[in-house]
């Protein structure tokens, strides 16, 4: 009876279970870090030492359990750690390499000015705001699904969403 | 009403954001400029992301952390012999286990009670016919074997397991009853909570309820009444149940053989009958059941119909 129960929390400790969680998660929640810390260093040394505590716990915790440990465990490291100084954003958007951009050198111009602003204005946002605001947007996650990842409830991630909406509009104002 | 305006005031451009509510929609709700400015800044989002992790180089940092913390703890690394010692301590724990578990024996004969006090203050009453097997390290180990039927009044602490042939019984502090001979298991919960395991079913008692196991059926009910069961009183009290197991309470209180057609077995008789007297004991039984007895020999009595 016990052996039985035993076998699948055992599995993470597998090397090749460890990496498939690795593959699935690991990008979602260092982007998530990064939106949290706007720094992609902080970000990853985070994320690899949630997977580091991952692995410690591996007979205790079930593979479709991994998610949602990790993200707890990295949001109880990052308030272990000091906070950092106001930090810029250092990390940059990159266009989506489609390819098909046939605009004026003008047009392209403004595009990225509107870019820059928009970057600057998203690092100013409080921080609840811009993880849930860029979750939604570049993770492509919906409000449901982050609001289970952080533990909070739909409309208060709905809430926030508006609210980042609101700020970031004053950017696009002066267009 | 306000409030539901309120709300749906304050996170309209997610919904929109979201699809659920059509750009048509937003139009209404802002001005031409702000809904300008939000088309806009949807698709500006949506031109660009974020660059993507190294991923080999991600997990091999990882792998490299792991063994860093590995090495930062030197337990680890004496895991083998770890696991050889607790093996070894395991075995040594059980040899010692089989060597005084249960060692303790307490057996009652026919027409007999006796009361036991254990080493942790807990209390079990016996009744005829029963015997009870417990460790004597009972303060660390509070397991016993019981065949036949017992009381027990059972102080606060770790769990508490009456082991039976026909099943468990596993409380933490109470009192409760259980009688398991033959077939039969039944348990009262006098106070308290417990936890009854029959062929890998198990069933929560409160105060009150009582459960019974008879020929596959499970049967359930409820007593008002939390004193302690009447046989300790010098009185056999039965509800709802099956003759078979009336007639066995009997010849271990009166110490003789009664014989019955088996169709008899399954008759229901709810009453009671006195330690005391042979005579009115088996009045007690035949006259609400309507059955004739006789005296066929020595501590040898027939019923029929």
């Amino acid at each position: 009876m016990h052996q039985r129960n035993l076998q699948p929390e055992t599995q993470l400790c597998s090397e090749s279970v460890f990496k498939t969680v690795f593959e699935s998660h690991f990008k979602l929640l260092r982007n998530f870090l990064i939106f949290k810390f706007k720094d992609v260093e902080r970000a990853e040394d985070t994320a690899q030492n949630a997977f580091v505590v991952l692995w410690e716990n591996c007979a205790m915790i079930k593979p479709e359990q991994a998610k949602s440990f990790l993200f707890t465990t990295a949001i109880r490291l990052s308030l272990n750690l000091i906070k950092h100084d106001k930090v810029v954003l250092n990390f940059e958007l990159q266009s989506k390499s489609n390819g098909t951009h046939h605009e004026s050198p003008e047009f392209l111009l403004l595009e990225s000015e509107l870019k820059k602003r928009l970057e600057k204005a998203i690092s100013d946002l409080p921080e609840k705001q811009r993880t849930v605001f860029l979750l939604n947007r570049f993770e492509n996650q919906s409000y449901t699904q982050i609001a289970a990842l952080l533990d909070l409830s739909v409309k208060t991630v709905e809430k926030r969403m508006h609210l980042a909406l609101v700020s970031l509009r004053q950017v696009v104002k002066n267009v | 009403m306000k409030m539901d305006n309120a709300n749906n005031e304050n996170t309209f451009l997610a919904d929109w954001l979201d699809g659920k509510i059509t750009d048509a929609a937003l139009r209404e709700k802002v001005s031409a400029a702000d809904f300008e400015a939000y088309l806009k800044l949807r698709e500006t989002l949506g031109l660009y992301q974020i660059a993507d992790p190294d991923m080999a180089q991600q997990y091999a940092k990882i792998k490299a952390k792991r063994i860093a913390a590995n090495n930062a703890k030197p337990v680890r690394k004496i895991r083998p012999y770890v696991y050889l010692s607790v093996a070894a301590s395991l075995l040594l724990f059980f040899g010692f286990y089989q060597f005084f578990a249960f060692a303790n024996h307490l057996q009652t004969g026919y027409g007999e009670t006796t009361a036991l006090t254990l080493a942790d203050g807990s209390v079990v009453t016996l009744n005829a016919q029963s015997k009870v097997d417990y460790p004597p390290l009972f303060k660390y180990n509070r397991q016993l074997q019981l065949d036949g039927e017992a009381y027990f009044e059972v102080q606060k602490g770790s769990q508490f397991t009456v082991a039976t042939a026909l099943g468990e019984v596993a409380v933490l502090g109470t009192k409760f009853n259980v009688v398991a001979q033959d077939g039969f298991f039944e348990v009262v919960c006098l106070d308290g909570r417990v936890k009854v395991t029959h062929n890998r079913q198990s069933t929560i008692l409160t105060k009150g309820e009582a459960v019974r196991f008879f020929k596959q059926r499970q049967e359930e009910w409820t007593q008002n009444s939390n004193r302690e069961p009447d046989w300790i009183g010098g009185e056999s009290t039965f509800k709802n149940t099956p003759l078979q197991q009336v007639i066995r309470q009997f010849e271990n209180q009166y110490h003789c053989s009664v014989q019955y057609p088996e169709a008899l077995g399954n008759i229901r008789f709810t009453g009671s009958f006195t330690h005391r007297n042979l005579e009115t004991a088996l009045q007690s039984i035949c006259i609400p059941l309507q059955l004739q007895h006789t005296q066929t020999g020595n501590r040898k009595i027939s019923l029929a119909q």
